[in-house]
């Protein structure tokens, strides 16, 4: 009996110092990042269903269903114009009270941040300081653009059809 | 010496004036030379594979069932082939309040049949038994082996050619297509790097534009005001591409101008009002996938007034499990032809007396029938024999002769890769067609047959 007292005793020890070890806690998060450099980077064309994937994405900052991508891939199918259908799309999008979209004044409030989020959200990219330029240029002196065109225009972009 | 010089001098700018008579806008060197019989052409893929039993050979239930007797013969395409229709088992008009389906025929919309105001060859190879090799084949005049069933035309298409000799914009040709299936996207242009997407069509498959889908996700599209919106939207988008410098029209399929999208938008806009209102351009009778595709078909003409339209009809198909049901489709695809004809004629001025039309089969089907058996315990038929390389063509329209049959069973004139060159010719663009020189030696136009 005598021979087993020392090694329960270790055993309990073992166990209330093991046990109850505080544990650490680490979360886990993902920073936004830009991953190219530029434009020019981009060599490969999207499938329409990558490209629907991804449009959605950007537009509603969520995913799209199989349902609804599936559906939205065969509407483009069925029109020729493939950048006109996009655009119908786009714009129908538009109508969601879903969608994430700054509105005219903030945009305005702060013109090179909406630029350069715009640049990263559908090009992972910044843009170069032309293209910035050129951008803050065109808001100043067009009172009738609103993110909304601007989104359009994004993303029926060429280089939105590649990564 | 100085006279020689001169000599010289005008010589080579005569000799440069033969070759290079000027240069179109398009890059092409040589202008429409020769004045086309009609404006417009219609080209109506008809419509799924259709056997010369039922169509030209008016046999109905005698041939493919077995049946005997004058009762069971006849015509069932009543406004494009002339003869009598069967009188008994009647199955392919619709279905009457009281009584058997099937057993009211669709009254004839023409006053005088197709073939009697055209030109009609009633036995024409087709080449190969399969859907999109013969509607490739159509739109192509080339027939080949190596042709990819998911994969774009090789060689350039109708639309392709129409463009570029004729300097056409994406709106003045269009292809109608009854879905997305079977690579029917695929078909409003080649993968030709001298042709492809900027000499493209527009398309449309109404079945799913103007069905569920487009409902769905593109019927409250907002209309954004053309200048004041949308010019400084292509503004942004013109700065963006130029910074990408990609090729224009690489992945946006066909590229239309910013006015012609404007009018497509309203169009699309209009369909849906139209829709909504029960105005749609259909035929009397609307009661299948075909007959719906012709009334967007209608449409866009009316819309667009374009230069080619190609229209492709396919419920027949059905006929692989469906006898009774094929008959019917025929019996339709034929009510469609009229209702475009008569549509034009009525409906459309601007198109009207300077329209041309050609139907033509992409192939046949089989002589003997598989072992599925219909609601009436009819064989249905499948497209894999030489019965399959059968098919009919016929034209009609301005400069074509009328009441004219060209060849018989016995003695067969005709193939299906000439359409194309018979589309050329009668927008004046066959000699441009053939110096491109991928139509095969040996096909001519349907008009050279006569």
């Amino acid at each position: 009996m005598k021979r087993l007292v020392y090694p329960m005793m270790l055993m309990s020890f073992c166990f209330f110092f093991v046990a109850c070890n505080k544990e650490n806690k680490t979360q886990y998060g993902i920073t936004q990042q830009n991953i190219y450099n530029s434009a020019h980077e981009k060599t490969k064309l999207k499938t329409d269903q990558q490209f629907i994937s991804i449009l959605y994405s950007n537009l509603f900052q969520k995913n799209i269903s199989q349902a609804k991508a599936n559906a939205v891939e065969q509407l483009v199918r069925s029109i020729g114009d493939k950048t006109l259908a996009y655009e119908l799309v786009v714009s129908d999008f538009m109508n969601s009270p879903d969608i994430l979209i700054p509105d005219p004044a903030t945009m305005r409030a702060d013109i090179p941040t909406f630029v350069d989020n715009t640049y990263s959200r559908f090009y992972l990219r910044q843009p170069s300081e032309a293209e910035r330029q050129y951008f803050i240029n065109f808001i100043e002196t067009n009172p009738n653009i609103t993110p909304e065109l601007i989104y359009i225009s994004f993303a029926t972009s060429d280089e939105y059809f590649y990564y | 010496m100085e006279r020689r010089e001169f000599i010289k001098k005008a010589g080579i700018v005569a000799a440069g004036s033969i070759v290079a008579p000027y240069i179109l806008p398009s890059g092409s060197l040589f202008a429409k030379t020769t004045a086309g019989a009609a404006e417009h052409v219609v080209f109506v893929l008809f419509a799924g594979g259709v056997r010369q039993q039922e169509s030209v050979l008016q046999r109905y239930l005698s041939d493919s069932q077995g049946l005997v007797g004058s009762a069971y013969e006849g015509n069932i395409m009543f406004n494009m082939l002339n003869g009598g229709s069967p009188s008994d088992k009647i199955v392919f008009g619709t279905d009457p309040s009281i009584g058997l389906p099937g057993t009211v025929p669709i009254p004839k919309i023409l006053s005088s049949t197709l073939q009697s105001q055209g030109t009609f060859f009633p036995e024409v190879a087709a080449q190969g038994v399969g859907h999109y090799t013969g509607l490739n084949t159509l739109l192509t005049g080339v027939s080949t082996i190596t042709q990819g069933l998911r994969q774009k035309p090789m060689y350039p298409t109708i639309f392709e050619y129409a463009r570029k000799y004729l300097d056409l914009p994406a709106t003045k040709t269009w292809f109608v297509g009854n879905g997305i299936g079977n690579s029917i996207p695929l078909l409003n242009y080649s993968d030709h790097p001298d042709f492809g997407a900027k000499y493209g069509a527009n398309f449309f498959a109404p079945s799913v534009t103007f069905g569920a889908q487009g409902e769905t996700y593109i019927r409250d599209a907002k209309p954004y005001h053309p200048e004041e919106e949308l010019s400084p939207m292509y503004k942004l988008q013109g700065f963006l591409n130029n910074t990408f410098a990609l090729e224009q029209g690489i992945i946006g399929g066909v590229h239309n101008t910013e006015e012609e999208k404007y009018l497509i938008k309203l169009f699309i806009k209009d369909m849906f009002a139209k829709k909504d209102a029960g105005t749609i351009a259909f035929p009397s009778v609307n009661d299948n996938g075909d007959l719906t595709t012709v009334g967007y078909g209608c449409e866009v003409m009316k819309a667009f007034t374009p230069t080619l339209t190609v229209i492709n009809l396919s419920a027949v198909d059905g006929c692989h499990s469906n006898f009774t049901g094929y008959l019917k489709s025929l019996h339709r695809a034929d009510h469609a032809v009229g209702h475009i004809w008569n549509y034009i004629q009525t409906q459309i001025p601007t198109m009207s007396g300077k329209t041309a039309i050609i139907a033509c089969p992409e192939h046949g089907r089989n002589l003997m029938g598989n072992s599925i058996l219909d609601q009436n315990d009819w064989k249905a038929y499948d497209h894999s024999d030489v019965n399959s390389t059968r098919v009919f063509s016929m034209m009609a329209g301005p400069s074509i002769p009328s009441n004219l049959s060209v060849g018989s069973a016995g003695t067969p004139i005709g193939d299906i890769r000439d359409c194309v060159l018979t589309v050329a010719e009668l927008l004046g663009i066959k000699s441009q067609i053939q110096a491109a020189g991928y139509i095969p030696s040996g096909i001519v136009s349907l008009f050279d047959r006569i």
